[in-house]
């Protein structure tokens, strides 16, 4: 690890930084192509249920009815109408349930807010641990553990150099 | 933490190939797992709990049930005109169907009796494909010989509006323009007791009861 | 004789699996070891019974015996003899079946593998525990989904068959198999971690005995669920291969807990600490299997994969509550035992990313479970019906799946105990150049939007310090630096970031459409043109195949069809697919011409980077397997830190061989950070004589 000075320790980073940091920027704000109506079906699309089929979005399922909803909302876009619009039809017609995004409202908050809570609980918890461990101090070893590691030491040390002993060379020490 | 505290624990002394078990943690602890074991003991037979007491689950439904029918135009097989309105103060069947569906040509003799016995007492049957080719529903009902409205182009849309998830389904839409049921397999008598039961008399005329 | 076989071999396996608990049971609690040492015995006998029932039931689907009721409600004379074989597991009864046979394999397995050490009693209640599961399977086989009742078919009855969907594509021969093999395999280290909570010995003797077995199963469910997705990519023809359908999310669930396990596994190998977590991980992970199990089987929630529903689902509930309880008791009775002296020194350290690690991966599993049961919780509270899909998933884990990409970039490079600033910008540098790197050319490619750039400048970041680690070690210990836990799990990180990358890309940037073509018309489509060039209709035997012809970018003709089979109502569309490393062009049939037309309406999903999602599954079990095949004997050396001139490793063929938690860890002297107290009376040691 070099020693140099502290700009040419940080200039890989600081260069790094700023490449991130630009392509971040792009990515968020760079131009892209308006999404398409077809785009706009398929986006809507992924996020209503095929009333006809077990567990499976109007885009994944091959059912009659996903068709005639895919149909539907192409010429619902076509007439204009937002997404969120086209979105509360369908509810409106088989209930909530036909929406793949349960709405942020009553009891349904829980299923947003639960997965959330529990992270931020898991890392809480975290953060308490570290504080105690390091409010801790380091455990040094008494006197008494040296004690005993020195003796547990000289015991392998003692067989060791009885073990060299007895292959007949002298004492070592 | 000095070496002197190993307490061997009774059952512990099998042999282990000396790959290094625990030789027992001191007992002075808190009970810090037994509290989290209860809560989380706690929370899992709640979950039991749920999942054994639930059924199992169905479709989707519709949830026009209860509300102003939809109303929809559309130019019938034999090339007239239907609007659903023009038919306030009858008892109308909205039935959805596809040639490609199995019960809906089992269903079919049903609506045939439906047709012919309450026909004449001011139930208007209404037939609309379901994702379905417009001549095949026509040669379909040519081969049957029946005579009720059939509206086979730009039905999606309609069945839509009512919420239809699978065909056959059978919307029962009252005088007042109010769909009472929604029936999947109809028959003449299932549609005779919903008639009996509304208390509206089917030839009754218009605007009885206003919903 | 096929019932009476496979009656004979369901009979065997349940006696074989409850007298077994009985015996070793007592032998256990009245310290008999010739009692115990029987295990060996019931063992092969559990296994025997399995191979019987299995044997029958393959033979009549052969033979088409239609008097085995199983053969007659799912046999079928025109099944293709693949799929017939296949058939077996393609039902509830016959997937059982498979179940008990693999379970009694792991069992033989665990016995041979122990067979110096079946007197121990913590080998003895492991075994116990898993002739104690095997006689739920087989007691599900005797009774409630008995796959040998017999039944009097008229003659020339021919079966319906199995479900259409699971005759349409060879991988169905693969998929449940492996699927099988990792949720059976995780019975071994929960019956280890129950038997180390029943004999008292939590340490961690038990987990050093069972992480490779953890591994194994751990690779098998992530090679069932990798094929399953690809299954469903080819078979179901929307496109997509993951819906978060609650059977998807019931096999991912315990995938995730395992994975939270084989890394924080680490830690307690080193550090002693984290016992009950880790036992908690493992119950949860076996729990979660059979409560998958009950999902797929039982009907409470919606799904495209549950083919069949029965009525074993209470059966199955009450085996979960079963293993819950004796879990979660056996901890908390334990409890007192499982706390672990001890504490990790500094956040940034490799113990610290794996307790992060963890938070996530718990969390993860945890936006899972609550997404696929919480319409059930509302229907409970308010009787209304909602839906949770993949919009909810994708929103919820997407931060998620970010951080463990960061983390898998940090973690390799950190070494144990604590981490100094100037060694995380010396060792992360170069990872970190590689993801900008990705970024950058996600960005010249045109990819846009904040979550997939991240993800690939992250997915960079991590390939690049799973790299550095694999050039390290091999540069160190040439091939041997491939194999190992350590190296084997940096190819694996290479395979997950191969399938963040696939799951970003193809997510973010698919194009879908539909157009409806006459014979010779072309259409274009985000760059690419489809040229219709006719249909073809033939009739498979077993299937009737609907089938148009349409080019893309002038190369094939590609397939799409509609398949009709006999007995099932329903159409099939089995989707066409022209894969390239770049992009992935699925056409999926929406209707056919029928009489008088000549259009066709085909639907378009075009998405890049998806072959790489099975590529990286690939090298995820390969790297399982590196990971797998024993390593070097000594500490396996830590590609993280360079080692001390003159420090040598020291004793023991592993980290924890020393095993308590009190001693400092002896794996780590490699560390220079970690020496703070050298003690001079080593030397003698050090000298040779």
């Amino acid at each position: 690890m070099s020693a140099g000075s502290p700009v040419r320790r940080w200039l890989p980073w600081v260069l790094l930084a700023i490449v991130v940091v630009t392509c971040l920027s792009v990515a968020t704000f760079g131009s892209r192509s308006a999404p398409t109506a077809q785009d706009r079906v398929a986006a809507i699309s992924r996020t209503i249920k095929c009333p006809a089929c077990a567990g499976e979005s109007v885009a994944e399922s091959n059912a009659p009815a996903s068709y005639e909803i895919r149909i539907d909302i192409a010429q619902r876009i076509q007439a204009g109408q937002t997404d969120d619009e086209i979105r509360s039809f369908y509810a409106a017609k088989y209930g909530d349930a036909i929406l793949l995004t349960p709405s942020a409202e009553g009891v349904n908050l829980l299923v947003w807010v639960l997965p959330v809570v529990a992270i931020a609980l898991g890392f809480g918890a975290l953060v308490v641990a570290f504080r105690r461990w390091n409010a801790d101090p380091v455990a040094h070893a008494s006197e008494d553990d040296r004690v005993l590691v020195a003796q547990a030491l000289r015991q392998e040390h003692d067989a060791q150099v009885a073990d060299v002993d007895g292959h007949g060379e002298g004492s070592s020490r | 933490m000095s070496v002197t505290d190993e307490t061997v624990p009774p059952d512990a002394g099998g042999g282990d190939g000396g790959s290094g078990d625990d030789p027992g943690a001191p007992r002075r602890r808190s009970n810090a797992a037994r509290n989290a074991a209860i809560v989380v003991g706690v929370v899992l037979v709640g979950l039991i709990a749920l999942l054994a007491t639930r059924g199992t689950s169905q479709d989707l439904e519709s949830n026009i049930v209860g509300q102003a029918a939809p109303d929809f135009v559309g130019q019938t097989t034999d090339g007239e005109s239907f609007r659903l309105s023009a038919h306030r103060g009858e008892w109308v069947l909205v039935n959805f169907f596809a040639t490609w569906c199995t019960e809906c040509i089992i269903e079919h003799p049903q609506l045939q009796q439906i047709d012919q016995e309450l026909g004449g007492e001011g139930v208007q049957l209404v037939s609309v494909s379901f994702s379905d080719d417009a001549a095949k529903v026509r040669t379909f009902f040519e081969s049957k010989g029946d005579d009720w409205p059939v509206l086979t182009e730009d039905t999606g849309r309609v069945a839509l509006d009512y919420g239809v998830s699978k065909v056959p389904e059978t919307y029962v839409v009252a005088p007042s323009g109010v769909v009472v049921a929604r029936l999947i397999g109809v028959t003449a008598t299932e549609v005779e007791q919903i008639i009996d039961q509304s208390g509206v008399d089917a030839s009754a005329g218009s605007g009885a009861n206003g919903g | 004789m096929n019932v009476a076989l496979g009656r004979a071999g369901v009979t065997l396996g349940l006696a074989a699996a409850v007298l077994g608990v009985v015996t070793i049971g007592w032998g256990l609690i009245r310290r008999k070891p010739e009692l115990i040492r029987l295990s060996r015995a019931y063992a092969v006998l559990v296994f025997l019974g399995g191979i019987l029932a299995f044997v029958a039931m393959e033979r009549a689907l052969i033979t088409r015996d239609f008097t085995v009721k199983f053969v007659y409600d799912n046999g079928s004379s025109r099944t293709p003899a693949l799929y017939n074989f296949a058939t077996l597991w393609g039902a509830l009864e016959g997937s059982i079946i498979l179940w008990g046979t693999i379970l009694g394999g792991y069992l033989v397995a665990v016995v041979v593998k122990f067979r110096k050490r079946l007197e121990d009693p913590l080998v003895g209640w492991a075994v116990l525990t898993m002739l104690a599961v095997a006689a739920f399977f087989f007691f599900l086989m005797a009774g409630p989904a008995n796959p040998f009742e017999s039944v009097n078919p008229a003659p020339g009855y021919d079966g319906p068959g199995p479900n259409p969907l699971l005759q349409n594509h060879p991988l169905m021969a693969f998929h449940p198999p492996m699927l099988y093999l990792g949720y059976v395999g995780f019975t071994v280290p929960f019956a280890f971690a129950i038997a180390a909570l029943v004999t008292g010995r939590v340490g961690e003797g038990w987990l050093l005995s069972t992480r490779r077995w953890t591994l194994i199963a751990w690779g098998f469910l992530t090679a069932g669920i990798v094929l399953g997705a690809w299954w469903s990519y080819e078979v179901l023809g929307w496109g997509g291969y993951w819906a978060w359908d609650p059977v998807e999310n019931a096999s991912f669930m315990p995938w995730l807990t395992a994975t939270a396990f084989i890394h924080s596994v680490m830690v307690q190998e080193r550090r002693g600490m984290l016992r009950v977590w880790n036992l908690s991980l493992l119950c949860a992970t076996f729990a979660l299997t059979i409560l998958g199990t009950f999902i797929t089987r039982s009907g409470v929630l919606e799904s495209v994969h549950a083919f069949t529903e029965s009525s074993i689902g209470p059966a199955l509930l009450i085996f979960f509550s079963l293993i819950v309880l004796v879990s979660v008791g056996l901890i908390g009775w334990r409890g007192d035992r499982l706390r672990a002296p001890g504490r990790i020194d500094s956040p940034i350290s490799r113990e610290g990313a794996f307790l992060a690690n963890n938070v996530l991966f718990a969390g993860f599993a945890f936006v899972v479970l609550c997404g696929t049961i919480f319409p059930l919780l509302v229907e409970a509270v308010n009787d209304d019906r909602i839906s949770v899909g993949s919009p909810y998933f994708n929103r919820m884990t997407i931060p998620i799946s970010l951080t463990l990409l960061f983390l898998m970039g940090v973690a390799p490079v950190l070494p144990w105990r604590k981490a100094s600033g100037e060694l995380l910008r010396h060792r992360l540098i170069w990872p970190a150049w590689v993801g900008a790197a990705t970024m950058v050319l996600g960005i010249a490619l045109g990819a846009r939007g904040v979550a997939p750039v991240l993800a690939f400048g992250l997915g960079g970041f991590a390939a690049g310090s799973a790299g550095r680690q694999l050039v390290l070690a091999t540069r160190r210990q040439g091939w041997r630096g491939l194999v190992g836990r350590a190296n084997g799990g940096m190819i694996v990180h290479i395979g997950v970031v191969m399938i963040a990358v696939a799951v970003a890309a193809s997510g973010s940037f698919v194009r879908q459409a539909e157009f409806t073509l006459e014979p010779g018309q072309s259409a274009r489509f985000a760059g690419h043109t489809l040229t219709y060039e006719g249909q073809v209709y033939r009739d498979e035997g077993e299937k009737l195949v609907n089938q148009a012809l349409i080019r893309i970018d002038g190369t094939g003709p590609w397939g799409p069809s509609l398949n009709q089979f006999p007995g099932g109502t329903q159409t099939i569309s089995t989707p066409s697919v022209r894969s390239t490393l770049t992009d992935d062009v699925a056409l999926s049939l929406i209707k056919v011409p029928t009489d008088g037309e000549t259009a066709m309406t085909v639907r378009v999903t075009i998405q890049p980077l998806v072959v790489w999602l099975w590529i990286g599954g690939g090298v995820m079990a390969l790297g399982t397997l590196l990971a797998v095949f024993p390593g070097r004997r000594r500490n396996p050396i830590d590609p993280v830190s360079a080692p001390l001139p003159g420090a040598r490793a020291s004793s023991g063929p592993t980290p924890a061989t020393d095993g308590s938690s009190r001693t400092d860890d002896p794996g780590s002297t490699a560390d220079p950070d970690d020496r703070r107290d050298p003690d001079d009376r080593r030397d003698p040691q050090e000298v040779p004589a």
